[in-house]
């Protein structure tokens, strides 16, 4: 295992060129070339060393990435990131073996990134690009880019079931047929009855993946499929409040459904050229209601009904054109699109019965975006130049079913609307090696976020939101050390702040953000893993000087394991590995100049391994701290009288109390 | 050589061109066929009345086009008067080729104008407004059973509608195509001048008020001297109310409000009104 | 940690009310003298929402901000800031405090003003040879006055209170006492809830020109 991590440390830092490190294992393909010390690879071993009870979990290994579930086992996480409220996606990219998770112009919130159907067994590696200085980052990476890569850790069948705290089950069966851990089958079904009332939930999902070489290619599938089924807590008002985990507002949730598939080649020979089709259905329903009946005496609750086609394609070209001065220069470039197909409906319900009242949107979307992209790397001597260059072209077609809707107008309903737009992005880097072990170096990037379609109108060109970030930052690469620091920096030009809770869009103007992230990676001792990162960050509006609300200015974590091997008699052994996690998460500033209480998180892991079975304890929140995951500002109300107060206050949704986890595992 | 190609033309607002706005107006089917009581199919009077139009004179003046900073790219060079009666729409203006980009601020005024011009109005209606100094002039016939009523009335006020907004067309002001036209419509509402209430999302159209107004002479026309002796005190509560508009005290002064709240934009769309 | 503020700040101020009795005769032309002016009030909301129609100095030219003036839209905009407690007073009085508001900074553009209760004027009028002893009675027609102009940006630095002062003047501008009703048994002319005189008088505690909202700085 030793041996598996030194790999993967040293990988990291190879120039790209497709060939296997001599003298050792090759079953590590070899990586793209991190010339950005903010690209950090998580490897398994790190995913493993604290409990993971879900895609919110894995989400948290990224450094500085904070992700909230206010809604319910089913809704997308709420992601902050360097600075950046990323609301339920708009400005992390992520992506799953190649399969994109982020959903453009989304009905409840823009890139739209529901991560739920992930298998955290599955994971086997995570790969962070933070800010967006690569020309491979798209739409949404302003704050940074994750991409999961999936295998099982162990060859063989693995079965397992948890029984956990609040009634909460799971059943997982895994199968990993050959050495390649790249290819395998997942299962997974869990139900829960939740901390609280209103938050039941079920989900069941399938993954798998299956790689298969044949001489220069290498043909590689991936499919996956997920339904799920979640009830919703709604906000508490803090002022209103009896109970921490108690629930305002009946029938909210919502289900879930997601299929999706990926087919790719990679050709080696001349460079590398990656050949990849994908497809995703996904269907949402989800309903809420932050505010009561603040703004209408039946209820304010909306549902929303979000479904999308997507199909896609991308060609990929990886090679080494020539060598100037003695070091090599090389050239990726990719061409590629995707076709969004999307129907969405919004509708008001009534608190009393849940049916609805009223029709708010009920709109027809296909948006097509095309993209290429090219970047050359030069390393000569000590050296490494990088500059990239993006093309992204948007187009969209709108059918607006309930526009022009009104006894006035001797017209039939509906409008439609086309809208046009092309983003160029330009990405720099530079990098020098320092000696064996230090790099230094610097990144600059445009980024982007794609408009929500409905908000355009015919024959606009399409307005992106256009963000620019640089960093500096140094590096220490060690076999059994590896560090990582950067400062950061991003404006954002035509920023708007979407609150979701109440649906409106304030337009902001300029913004910046700048921060400092760390990251360390470390196997000190046998056994012993060490992964910990500290990111601190501002956010504020240019124009007023005010802090944007709701990001996490300060987020550490550290995950720790160790893992020890008992000789017993008869050359049998227990392999024992007790492992911890630490959350914590500073004051959140919040409207009206208030910040939010800090957050400090301890989670636990016990395992011990006998031959082919294995049992693991986890507890999660070990000091059964009461905390908010998510605490927010706005109006509501609930009841009625002339006493009810309707200034803007304080709202939290309650986070996880302590929660026992025991599984049995069993590998065959 | 590509990428210093892509890295040069970095975040530019490429290309562009140029467009036109062409300008129009319109009465809708409220003033071109009239009013009808209300109904489950259609808006009409509360109160069991209908009223045709024969003729719904507007002048319409200063239509202004600029962007979210105030840079004006078009003015409206000549009033127009226009007959919305007649079946329209009716252009009123075309601007030159302007920049493609959207303008945040539209907005056009509706007032007396010496020098009005006629849009598709007749010689004869260019010269009465101008004599009596009106800008908006409605003459109408209202039936309600065997009862006729009949009505002229002329508004001398200036009202300017600024910041027009139309959520159907993509918000406030107006997109300008590339290499294209873009039109809009400055659709004024004939039903305001009826509504009951001056601030309420409640108001309904009434004219029971207004026909009653007519009693000296009781002739079956209804003038603006006998709608100024009507005292909003003797209309029930709960109807015409006033809002903050405490110089409101008679019928007159309440149509006169309402003739302020006539023009609109693109349909449904709203502009802010100020009185000048 | 993040040095700094966030956009707005959580603030009280206290609160107000006034009355201004009519010193001169009215536009029925009636020379009214109040005795008494109670009040009884439950709330005030403060909104960002801008006042669609405020009073003016001249007829016919009328002050619409920058709301939509179709009738009905007046948006309430967001809630700014609200006082919950109850007020019973005397208006001609002098200045009666009404508690604290909570609130938060920002750009206030109207109040809604709760009754809990009526609004009762008693007093003389005097018109030529005619004179009564009145007293308006006991009902309202809407507990709620929405929409009152209230254009004032308040930070956190600016220390002061609103003061609501009720023009009696402007609340009787429409009330004709010759078409109140008829005089009872012990002399006083009680208004007829369905009289010209009480729709002019409720017209009057409608009309969000009656009341003026005032910031006064305390420094």
């Amino acid at each position: 295992m030793l041996l598996r991590v030194v790999l993967l440390l040293c990988a990291s830092h190879e120039p790209d060129a497709g060939v296997a490190t001599p003298g050792l294992e090759s079953v590590v393909r070899a990586q793209r070339a991190s010339h950005s010390a903010s690209t950090v690879t998580v490897p398994q071993e790190v995913v493993q060393a604290a409990p993971r009870t879900g895609a919110g979990d894995v989400l948290r290994l990224v450094p500085g990435l904070v992700a909230s579930q206010h809604s319910g086992e089913g809704k997308a996480h709420q992601l902050f990131l360097r600075g950046f409220d990323a609301v339920h996606g708009q400005d992390v990219e992520l992506n799953v073996a190649g399969l994109p998770v982020n959903e453009v112009s989304h009905v409840h919130a823009l890139g739209y990134a529901d991560m739920n159907w992930l298998i955290p067994d599955a994971v086997r590696e995570v790969r962070v690009t933070e800010g967006t200085y690569r020309a491979a980052q798209g739409d949404f990476a302003t704050a940074g880019s994750v991409r999961f890569e999936l295998g099982l850790e162990e060859r063989g069948i693995t079965l397992a079931a948890t029984a956990a705290s609040y009634n909460r089950y799971r059943l997982f069966a895994g199968f990993r047929p050959f050495a390649d851990p790249e290819t395998f089958a997942a299962l997974e079904y869990t139900q829960g009855e939740g901390f609280g009332p209103q938050r039941a939930f079920g989900r069941v999902s399938f993954l798998s993946q299956a790689v298969l070489s044949v001489s220069e290619l290498r043909f590689r599938a991936v499919v996956g499929s997920a339904v799920a089924r979640f009830n919703s807590p709604g906000v508490v008002r803090q002022d209103a409040s009896s109970d921490f985990f108690i629930a305002n507002g009946l029938f909210q949730g919502g289900s879930t459904s997601r299929h999706q598939v990926l087919l790719g080649v990679e050709i080696a020979g001349d460079g590398k050229t990656t050949i990849e089709l994908f497809g995703v259905l996904s269907d949402l329903r989800l309903r809420n209601n932050f505010t009561g009946f603040l703004l209408d005496s039946r209820g304010d609750g909306l549902e929303q009904m979000h479904t999308d086609a997507l199909v896609g394609a991308h060609v990929d070209h990886r090679r080494q054109l020539t060598t100037v001065l003695g070091g090599p220069v090389q050239v990726e470039l990719s061409l590629g699109g995707r076709r969004d197909g999307i129907t969405q409906s919004q509708r008001a319900y009534r608190e009393s019965d849940g049916a609805p009242y009223r029709g708010d949107i009920d709109a027809h979307i296909t948006q097509s975006a095309l993209f290429g992209w090219a970047e050359v790397a030069w390393s000569p001597a000590r050296w490494r130049l990088m500059l990239g260059g993006r093309a992204d072209v948007l187009g969209y077609e709108v059918f607006d079913a309930l526009a022009f809707i009104n006894p006035r107008f001797n017209a039939v309903p509906g409008a439609t609307r086309a809208a046009f737009g092309v983003h160029w992005g330009l990405k720099a880097g530079l990098e020098r090696s320092l000696g064996d072990a230090w790099r230094v170096f610097a990144n600059y990037g445009d980024g982007f976020r794609s408009p929500q379609a409905r908000s355009l109108a015919d024959g606009e060109r399409a307005p992106f939101v256009n963000v620019r970030g640089a960093e500096i930052g140094a590096a220490f690469d060690r076999p059994l050390i590896e560090a990582r620091a950067a400062a950061f920096g991003s404006s954002v030009a035509n920023d708007f702040f979407f609150d979701h809770s109440v649906g409106t869009t304030v337009s902001l103007g300029a913004s910046l953000r700048g921060g400092v992230s760390a990251t360390v990676i470390a196997k000190p001792l046998e056994g012993w893993l060490i992964s910990a990162n500290a990111t601190v960050a501002a956010a504020r509006v240019v124009g007023t000087g005010a802090l944007l609300p709701y990001f996490a200015p300060l987020v550490g974590r550290m995950d720790t394991a160790y893992t020890r091997r008992f000789e017993l008699a008869r050359s049998e052994a227990i392999t024992a590995k007790i492992g911890l996690g630490l959350t914590g998460l500073g004051p959140r500033p919040l409207p009206f100049n208030e910040f939010s209480r800090p957050v400090g998180l301890v989670d636990v892991r016990l395992s011990a391994r006998f031959r082919s079975v294995e049992v693991k304890v986890d507890f999660q929140n070990l000091l059964d701290s009461r905390w908010r995951d998510g605490e927010f500002t706005f109006v509501s109300k609930w009841s009625e009288g002339v006493e009810t107060s309707l200034v803007p206050t304080r709202h939290f949704t309650a986070g996880t109390p302590r929660s026992v986890f025991v599984t049995l595992e069993v590998h065959l | 050589m590509k990428q210093y190609v892509l890295g040069a033309a970095v975040l530019c607002a490429c290309g562009g061109g140029s467009g036109t706005v062409l300008f129009s107006t319109w009465g809708e089917d409220y003033i071109e066929k009239g009013i009808p009581v209300d109904s489950a199919d259609e808006v009409g009077f509360v109160d069991g009345w209908d009223v045709k139009y024969d003729r719904f004179l507007v002048t319409i003046k200063e239509i202004t086009v600029a962007d979210k900073a105030g840079v004006i790219a078009f003015k409206q060079a000549e009033a127009k008067l226009f007959d919305l009666v007649k079946a329209g729409p009716f252009e009123i203006a075309k601007t030159p080729a302007v920049a493609a980009q959207r303008y945040d601020k539209v907005s056009y005024a509706m007032a007396p104008a010496a020098d009005v011009v006629a849009g598709n109005a007749s010689a004869d209606d260019l010269s009465f407004m101008k004599t009596n100094g009106y800008g908006v002039y409605v003459s109408a016939t209202a039936k309600k059973g065997a009862v006729t009523k009949t009505y002229k009335w002329g508004f001398a006020l200036d009202t300017l509608f600024e910041s027009c907004a139309s959520e159907e067309f993509g918000g406030l002001g107006v997109n300008v195509p590339t290499g294209a036209t873009e039109t809009v419509q400055l659709t004024v509402h004939g039903d305001h001048l009826y509504y009951d209430d001056l601030q309420s999302a409640d108001a309904k159209l009434r004219f029971d008020a207004i026909a009653a107004a007519d009693t000296s002479p009781a002739d079956g026309q209804i003038t603006m001297d006998e709608l100024a002796a009507v005292s909003l005190t003797t209309l029930p509560l709960g109807t015409y109310g006033t809002g903050g508009a405490s110089e409101v005290k008679t019928l007159r002064d309440f149509v006169g409000a309402l003739s302020r709240t006539l023009g609109h934009y693109r349909g449904e769309g709203e502009c802010a009104p100020k009185a000048r | 940690m993040a040095c700094g503020a966030t956009e707005g700040t959580r603030i009280t101020f206290p609160m107000a009310v006034a009355g201004v009795a009519p010193t001169s005769p009215t536009q029925t032309g009636w020379t009214v003298a109040l005795t008494s002016a109670e009040v009884h009030l439950s709330a005030a909301r403060f909104y960002t929402g801008k006042v669609l129609i405020s009073r003016r100095f001249d007829p016919w030219s009328l002050i619409i901000s920058s709301a939509w003036a179709h009738p009905g839209h007046y948006q309430e905009g967001q809630a700014l800031g609200e006082n919950l407690s109850h007020l019973d007073a005397d208006l001609l009085g002098g200045e009666v405090d009404w508690g604290t508001a909570t609130a938060v900074t920002g750009e206030y553009g109207s109040m809604q003003l709760t009754y809990a209760g009526a609004l009762t004027l008693k007093g003389t009028a005097t018109k030529g040879s005619e004179h009564f002893t009145f007293d308006t009675g006991g009902s309202l027609p809407k507990a709620k006055i929405e929409g009152i102009k209230f254009d004032q940006v308040i930070g956190a630095a600016k220390k002061g209170r609103v003061v609501v002062t009720l023009n009696l003047a402007t609340l009787l501008e429409r009330v004709d006492f010759d078409k109140a009703g008829t005089v009872d048994a012990a002399g006083i002319l009680k208004f007829d809830p369905t009289s010209e005189a009480y729709n002019g008088f409720a017209r009057g505690i409608l009309d969000t020109g009656t009341y003026l909202v005032e910031w006064k700085e305390t420094q």
